[in-house]
């Protein structure tokens, strides 16, 4: 990995691109959480209808607050990548599909009382029976018919299993790919769930014996952590950023943003007939509501654009700042000519001892519409092959490359401009 | 209100009505499009420099209590709550300057203005602060967008919104100073303009602020609830009344009857919520057409009108917006047999005023007065027609649990032609 290009992007988004290229997904920009703790379920390989199978848990787990002494207990959903389950997570695993796939989510119920999950907004009847508890199992199939942003969270006990934490985003991609319903008034240069909750930690010390009328939280967490905790949302100037917005909280909670407005754009996975823009906009609890901010094209690097609770929720318990705050965080653009094409060598996979498949990268925020070539000479041949696009990287994929040493160079053509401008060589032993 | 939780208006609370209708009811004067802003209309400051000073001080509220706050105000001055309206045109750069006269940093931030630069001052997290005991800060943005629109400080603002640092913005549009924005749909009557900024706070909190003691966010229980800082029936009172010198700008809305045949020019209320908490505003009985919200008009992508109507509209925190209101006389009842109302009017034996104090003139027609029970004392000056605008979280509709108070104020409706 260069360190030319991780000091263009930010790193966390460097991260999550790579990680979701080699698993071959669109690039999120997605607070890009620890992996081991906070697994994103990814599931579009191909472009045609997937079947995505995801092994969920529910079990006890604990989640550090900022100034709070001890973790509080947590229920959550946990990812078993079918190695048994990791860490119960709070919010749970955000599960990525595309309209028209089949998900499959199989439950394991690791607490003691009957779980379940339900899926507002997907037309299969809900669930009247769950989980058993130490162990039960059941498993539910869902064909999402349309794009959108969605919660999933308990069905069973909900007064207190969902804000113990167990809850999670299901979001439904589009078919389109970088719009979030399959027009260009919805188009995004970058996404980001926001999941909006609560916690009241006298709740989590006894979550069936604690009396709900006395609900009166103290932390506000923006998934699952509170500032400073929160993750920065990396964007670039110009962007169109998508805030999937899932309050799978009891209360309200009124959003707002500084320095610009925010297009409400769907609630409810339901696009409006004229979406409006908002400096402050309630997401009432269980709802779920797709905001798109533009970032300014001035914005110069490092600026920061408040993303926020107006109900002033920004406090963990009674310090400031904390709290459902966090910033958008403007990162500097790859400028042409200026900065050089650094190509990189993404992978190499080996498909027989003498086969190989060597993907190569290259950073293009600035050239849009863009053009790029990348060539390979392995053993004294070139190949050419013409990249294709995600998100700010252009990616060739060479088959069948055989073992050897070898050179590889990338070219980028600017479409408005003409520029054209050349990587250094760069060398590259396929084995 | 449930009977359980009714209570009887105390007899200095009545009183203290009396003498804030008596003394200031606005003056009926009526006219044109164009004429002299009634005495409770939006009060402007205009220009595109501004002076402001963070400060502190007291305010009153009805039910005879002083709370303290903090707020923005010109400068010099003194505290006063809302913090002056800034009225500004489209396109004007607009510089502020901040003394900061409190003992703790404080800021403004410019909520839907985009770009807005910040000199001096000391880097805080949303936006440069002025040090406490006389620091200074400036912010300069283009007020490229018609609207209206908060500002509030961007400093600890859980505490200092809270406190009182808040104010509202207004930006019309170059060049048409009675549209809302930059749409001949949006043109109304320049002299029925109304700004209604609407405040929670909790006054432990502002004496525990006051005594120095801690400020804990968590035990915050609103018991006034205010709109351009006054609670209810203060905010009935004109603007600039000497009494309440804290809390220069009324809340009262006035306007006159149209014949549905020519309606003329409608008003224009502007909502703000500086608040921390979403209120429900219920406007009652009649339909206001809201027609933009957050500085940006609704409309569909084709410029088709996506304006709405409502009786009651929830204003979230931060949140403003602008309506448009008419009040026609599309029933035209007459008292000389040729429409009456259509019911029974109850006889004088019949009817009861709650502490028999009322704002009705004794007839239902609107221009006409007529007899009420004896010992009625009625503020109805010739026949004009009152309805309550007020949260409809009824909790709020009260002054320290003693209602009616609070988030409410009145419509007045006169006659065509207005009361002689």
């Amino acid at each position: 990995m260069s360190a030319r290009a991780t000091s263009v992007l930010g790193a966390s988004l460097i991260a999550s691109v790579l990680a979701s290229l080699l698993i071959g997904l669109p690039a999120l920009a997605q607070p890009s959480p620890d992996a081991a703790t906070q697994a994103s379920v990814v599931a579009r390989v191909a472009a045609l209808p997937a079947t995505v199978t995801v092994n969920l848990c529910a079990k006890a787990g604990s989640l550090a607050l900022p100034g709070a002494a001890d973790p509080v207990p947590i229920w959550g959903f946990a990812l078993d990548p079918g190695t048994g389950c990791g860490d119960a997570q709070l919010p749970g695993p955000t599960i990525d599909v595309t309209v028209g796939d089949t998900l499959i989510v199989n439950l394991t119920n690791q607490l003691d009382e009957p779980v379940s999950i339900v899926f507002p907004g997907q037309s299969e009847p809900p669930d009247m029976v769950g989980a058993a508890p130490a162990g039960g199992t059941t498993t539910y199939t869902l064909t999402p018919a349309s794009p959108g942003t969605y919660l999933y969270e308990s069905g069973t006990n909900v007064s207190r299993q969902v804000p113990m934490g167990l809850h999670g985003t299901l979001v439904v991609r589009a078919d389109l790919p970088g719009t979030a319903y399959g027009g260009a008034d919805s188009a995004y240069e970058r996404d980001a769930v926001l999941v909006l909750s609560e916690i009241d930690p006298r709740l989590n010390a006894d979550p069936n014996g604690f009396d709900l009328l006395e609900w009166h939280p103290t932390y506000w967490l923006i998934n699952g952590k509170a500032y400073p905790e929160t993750v920065a949302l990396p964007v670039e100037a110009g962007d169109r950023v998508l805030l999937r917005y899932a309050n799978a909280g009891i209360d309200h909670h009124t959003m707002a943003l500084l320095g610009l407005h925010q297009r409400v754009f769907a609630r409810d996975a339901a696009p409006l007939n004229f979406p409006f823009d908002a400096i402050s906009e309630t997401i009432p609890a269980g709802q779920t509501a797709d905001m798109i901010a533009t970032v300014p094209a001035g914005a110069a690097a490092a600026t920061r654009f408040p993303v926020y609770s107006r109900n002033l929720h920004v406090t963990n318990v009674n310090a400031f700042p904390g709290g459902m705050l966090t910033f958008f965080d403007v990162q500097a653009s790859a400028a042409l000519p200026v900065v050089g094409i650094v190509p990189e060598l993404l992978s190499i996979k080996t498909v027989t001892p003498r086969a190989h498949r060597v993907r190569i990268a290259a950073r293009v925020a600035e050239c849009k519409p863009c053009k790029a070539t990348a060539r390979l000479r392995v053993r004294g041949v070139w190949r050419s092959l013409s990249m294709t696009r995600r998100g700010d990287t252009m990616i060739a994929l060479f088959r069948k490359v055989p073992s050897g040493r070898g050179t590889y160079v990338v070219t980028i053509r600017d479409i408005d401009s003409g520029v054209r401008v050349t990587s250094p060589r760069r060398s590259v032993r396929v084995r | 209100m449930s009977t359980k939780t009714r209570r009887r208006l105390r007899p200095g609370l009545l009183v203290a009505i009396a003498a804030v209708l008596a003394a200031t009811l606005p003056s009926a004067g009526s006219g044109p499009a164009g004429a002299q802003p009634s005495s409770t209309s939006v009060v402007c400051t205009t220009g595109t420099t501004f002076d402001l000073q963070a400060t502190d001080g007291y305010m009153s509220t009805p039910d005879g209590n002083s709370v303290y706050m903090w707020s923005y105000a010109p400068e010099p001055g003194d505290l006063q709550l809302p913090g002056p309206t800034l009225c500004v045109n489209e396109g004007d750069t607009v510089t502020v300057n901040l003394t900061n006269r409190l003992e703790e940093p404080v800021s403004i931030v410019f909520p839907g203005q985009s770009g807005v630069t910040a000199t001096g001052g000391s880097p805080g997290l949303f936006t440069a602060e002025a040090a406490p005991s006389g620091g200074t800060v400036s912010y300069s943005f283009v007020a490229s967008e018609p609207g209206t629109y908060l500002y509030e400080s961007g400093t600890e603002p859980d505490k200092q919104v809270q406190m009182g640092l808040y104010g509202a913005l207004i930006v019309r549009p170059q060049g048409h100073p009675d549209w809302a924005y930059d749409d001949a749909r949006t043109q109304f009557d320049m002299s029925r303009e109304y700004l209604l900024v609407i405040h929670d706070l909790d006054p432990a909190l502002h004496s525990a602020v006051d005594r120095g003691r801690p400020y804990n966010v968590t035990a915050m229980h609103d018991r006034y609830w205010t709109i351009n800082g006054r609670s209810f029936p203060d905010t009935i009172a004109d603007n600039n009344v000497p009494w309440l010198p804290s809390q220069p700008y009324s809340a009262l809305v006035t306007i006159e009857a149209r014949d549905p045949a020519s309606p003329g020019l409608p008003a224009l209320i502007r909502y703000a919520n500086a608040g921390m908490l979403n209120h429900p505003f219920h406007p009652h009985g009649n339909h206001l057409r809201t027609i933009a919200r957050d500085g940006r008009l609704l409309e569909g992508p084709g410029g088709e009108d996506a304006s709405m109507e409502s009786f009651t509209r929830t204003i979230g925190s931060g949140q403003t917006a602008d309506l448009l209101f008419s009040w026609l006389e599309v029933d035209a009842w007459r008292s000389d047999g040729s429409n009456p109302v259509p019911v029974q009017i109850p006889g004088l034996q019949n009817l009861v005023f709650k502490d028999d104090v009322t704002f009705y003139g004794g007839s239902p027609y609107l221009g006409e007065t007529d007899e009420l029970p004896p010992k009625t004392t009625s503020f109805n000056e010739c026949g004009e027609f009152y309805f309550p605008w007020h949260s409809h979280a009824l909790n709020e509709f009260q002054n320290f649990d003693e209602g009616f108070g609070g988030l409410a104020t009145i419509l007045r409706v006169d006659p065509p032609g207005g009361c002689p």
